[in-house]
């Protein structure tokens, strides 16, 4: 490293070593002397002194001692057990290096073990986290480095919170001129590290003491948790992490409360269920109803309560794929004739019932019934930001139910239930059984649909899906990857009723989320023996690809099916609408949106970083045995990819 | 994708009178094996898949599909839906024709039989 301008600090660490050998109480006397001497004492304010560090520290702050035998990173640790966070995720950054040291010496050593997790990009920390928590039902942590670190998962937070998805975020601060190093340390100082982050985390604090970080730690975990979960961020100092704490009593850390998510208001709920159970053709529509397994059973209860068919959005596991009720494939058909559209934490209800109107670049409108009546229930209005429009169009409900959906629905079940007679029952019934021969049509429907290019090469989308079904179907699998980009084929097809069979997609659509996000779920499977697998696309791998590396130096057993289509396949659709509607061709349409001249070989790629590697897999026939062989592989507990050359959707 | 069938059709119906018959008759009659081609090089294979199988809101299935030529006609030169406009300008009725020809030859043989798949049926 070349010589800095700083050479007075190197000088004074020098120093400072020096007198620490000669015991850090002779040091502090003539300190404390000098400033006594030549500081005049400080005008009487009612301003109270911002940090007590030294207070609990008992050592100034720019006097660091030369060995110590705590620091407040170890408090932090243990503040973090007792939150029951087991794993922080990192990609190594010399700010936190307080957190990093108590971490492996101290968390990892001692019971109960909080683990790290060695990542390549902040992207893949976050993104682990996002994937780890939609399986775990709770944050796994993430140091990020200052600044640069944050900068760098800036989107993969935004999925997450997108995606409504907790984590517990930490990125170091070092706001004091004085202490931190110049160049690159300063380079990397920010007055308000967590502004880049503030539009899209749930809630940011930058504790000054570390009581007080015990306490901010404590609520960024309830706040993350409570419903609408999100990302929660603490902003933590250098000088708080690396302070010793001895000779003072510990800062406590605070309990966590037993908290009830949000229900929407009783009356409300009364009120719906009257308009629900009064209904003709009543359609329950949900994208992120389930937020844990008791969410997909009151799904199910309500459904069957009511037998009204359930449009899944499938940005949980929400309803069963195969149940007969379930009527996804065929939803804009049944919104359209809809009298009651129950709209359940929606992404985006407005686009439930409104849509492009043909030949239009940009008009659009309502498909559904003219006098149908539109009902949220959702917590996320209840999450108020600004300026990223993850908020959507604005949804033209007739009534809104600000709540929980999952944690409302069991006083909504219980609504319905006592307003059921027997005649409504007996035309409920009848209502489901037509329901359930709709049911078995589209899924023969599907199925013929699936059959067409059955051998075609490359691929279809289809059999690439099916010939992966047919090897886990019988394991105790996660496809923990969205199936947006592959028409939706899992959901169509697949049997699926448990809820960690699917965890949805990103959030924000940010690309460079599956490969990571999909090893944070493999990562949390990988205690209960599960099989996870994740169809990955070609141009997200290629965002993150080191996820592989994790993948294999922390042993994490998940299947990449990589859809290989050899593009950013939506962008060339999008690119190929725009150049015909200026008339000048498609014949250019593949610069920018391909990925060709030359192929990526993924399972070489995967390979190199110590993943097992097979493909390209371009005949159909041999998809499946390549599937046998990589769960196999799974099965001793290591990571496995394929590569297969597939069809664009 | 019923409804988008039924919605191509009907836009279709309604565009008979002013899709030329020639361009009908030339779709018909096309080259296959250049309509191959072409479906390959303008994109069409992006969507619907290069045999055209489908299979999602991106593009539905067209092997198969019973979909008449001046329909085809007239989802290419004024589509529906997201589907990119070809003109005649970046695609002459020539080529419109061959395209025709190849997802016409593409439906010849019977369609797959999703019974006679078992992993189709688990």
């Amino acid at each position: 490293m070349a010589k800095r301008k700083d050479d007075d600090s190197v000088g004074r660490r020098g120093f400072l070593k020096g007198a620490g050998l000669a015991g850090a109480g002779v040091l502090a006397a003539p300190l404390t002397a000098k400033a006594q001497n030549t500081a005049p004492p400080p005008p009487a304010s009612s301003i109270p002194a911002t940090p007590n560090r030294e207070l609990e520290r008992g050592t100034p702050a720019d006097v660091k001692p030369a060995t110590q035998s705590s620091s407040g990173s170890d408090y932090m640790v243990d503040v973090m057990r007792g939150l029951g966070i087991e794993h922080v995720a990192a990609f190594v950054g010399s700010s936190f290096r307080g957190l990093h040291e108590s971490l492996i010496n101290y968390g990892m050593l001692t019971s109960p073990n909080i683990d790290f997790l060695s990542c390549m990009h902040e992207e893949v920390s976050v993104a682990m986290c996002h994937g780890y928590a939609k399986i775990e039902g709770k944050p796994m942590a993430a140091m990020l480095h200052e600044t640069v670190g944050l900068q760098h998962a800036s989107m993969a937070i935004y999925n997450a919170y997108a995606d409504r998805v907790p984590i517990f975020l930490i990125t170091p601060s070092s706001p004091d001129a004085r202490t931190r190093r110049s160049t690159v340390p300063t380079f990397h100082s920010v007055q308000d590290g967590a502004a880049i982050v503030r539009d899209f985390t749930k809630w940011d604090d930058q504790p000054g003491s570390l009581q007080h970080w015990g306490e901010s730690a404590t609520r960024a975990y309830k706040y993350a948790m409570t419903p609408p979960c999100g990302p929660t961020l603490l902003v933590t100092s250098m000088d708080l992490q690396e302070g010793p704490i001895e000779d003072r009593p510990k800062p406590t850390i605070p309990k966590i409360p037993v908290s009830a998510p949000p229900q929407a208001a009783e009356n409300a709920v009364r009120e719906l269920a009257r308009i629900l159970v009064d209904a003709e053709a009543p359609v329950l529509t949900c994208d992120r109803v389930a937020r844990t397994p008791a969410g997909l059973k009151s799904m199910i209860a309500l459904a069957e309560l009511l037998q009204a068919p359930v449009v899944d959005g499938s940005m949980r596991m929400n309803f069963p794929w195969r149940h007969p009720l379930n009527q996804s494939s065929r939803g804009r058909a049944l919104i359209a004739t809809a009298d009651v559209i129950l709209g359940m934490e929606m992404s985006d209800f407005w686009a439930t019932t409104n849509g492009p109107a043909p030949h239009t670049e940009f008009s659009t409108r309502s498909f559904a019934k003219p006098g149908a009546k539109k009902i949220s229930l959702t917590g996320v209005d209840l999450n108020f930001h600004a300026n990223y429009q993850d908020f959507q169009r604005f949804p033209d409900a007739d009534i809104a139910l600000e709540g929980d959906a999952e944690a409302t629905l069991p006083s909504l079940i219980e609504a319905v239930r006592r307003l059921i007679d027997k005649d409504k029952r007996a035309a409920f019934d009848a209502r489901g059984k037509k329901h359930g021969e709709a049911h078995l049509k589209a899924l023969a429907d599907q199925r013929t649909l699936a059959a067409e290019g059955w051998d075609s090469q490359p691929i279809t989308v289809a059999r690439m899906v099916m010939e992966l079904y047919n090897v886990i179907k019988d394991e105790d699998w996660t496809l923990a990857s969205g199936s947006q980009m592959q028409n939706n084929w899992p959901q169509k097809l697949w049997h699926a009723d448990k809820h960690h069979r699917y965890i949805g997609d990103a959030g924000a659509y940010g690309i460079g989320y599956t490969a990571p996000a999909t090893l944070g779920a493999a990562f949390a499977n990988k205690k209960y023996g599960r099989i996870t697998v994740s169809i990955q696309g070609d141009g997200d791998l290629m965002c993150c690809p080191s996820s592989l590396w994790t993948a294999a130096h922390e042993k994490i057993p998940i299947l990449y099916v990589v859809h290989n289509n050899r593009a950013w396949h939506q962008e060339i659709m999008a690119l190929q609408q725009t150049a015909n509607r200026m008339q000048r061709g498609v014949d250019r349409t593949h610069i920018g949106t391909t990925i060709r001249d030359p192929y990526i070989d993924y399972s070489k790629m995967a390979a190199s970083m110590g993943v097992y590697g097979q493909g390209p897999i371009t005949d159909p026939k041999d998809l499946g045995p390549a599937i046998k062989k990589a769960v196999a592989v799974l099965k001793r507990g290591e990571p496995a990819l394929i590569d297969v050359v597939a069809q664009g959707r | 994708m019923t409804q988008m069938k039924a919605m191509i059709l009907g836009l279709a119906v309604a565009a008979l009178a002013s899709a030329s018959a020639a361009n009908a008759q030339s779709a018909a009659s096309g080259d296959a094996a250049r309509g191959k081609e072409l479906f390959l090089n303008n994109g069409c294979y992006a969507c619907h898949g290069t045999t055209g199988a489908g299979g999602g809101p991106a593009g539905p299935r067209l092997a198969h599909d019973g979909l008449p030529p001046e329909a085809m006609l007239q989802q290419i030169r004024n589509p529906a839906a997201q589907m990119p406009p070809y003109t005649a300008q970046v695609l002459p009725d020539k080529d419109v024709g061959d395209i025709i020809a190849y997802i016409q030859a593409l439906s010849s043989g019977p369609a797959a039989n999703a019974e006679n798949i078992p992993i189709l049926n688990r």
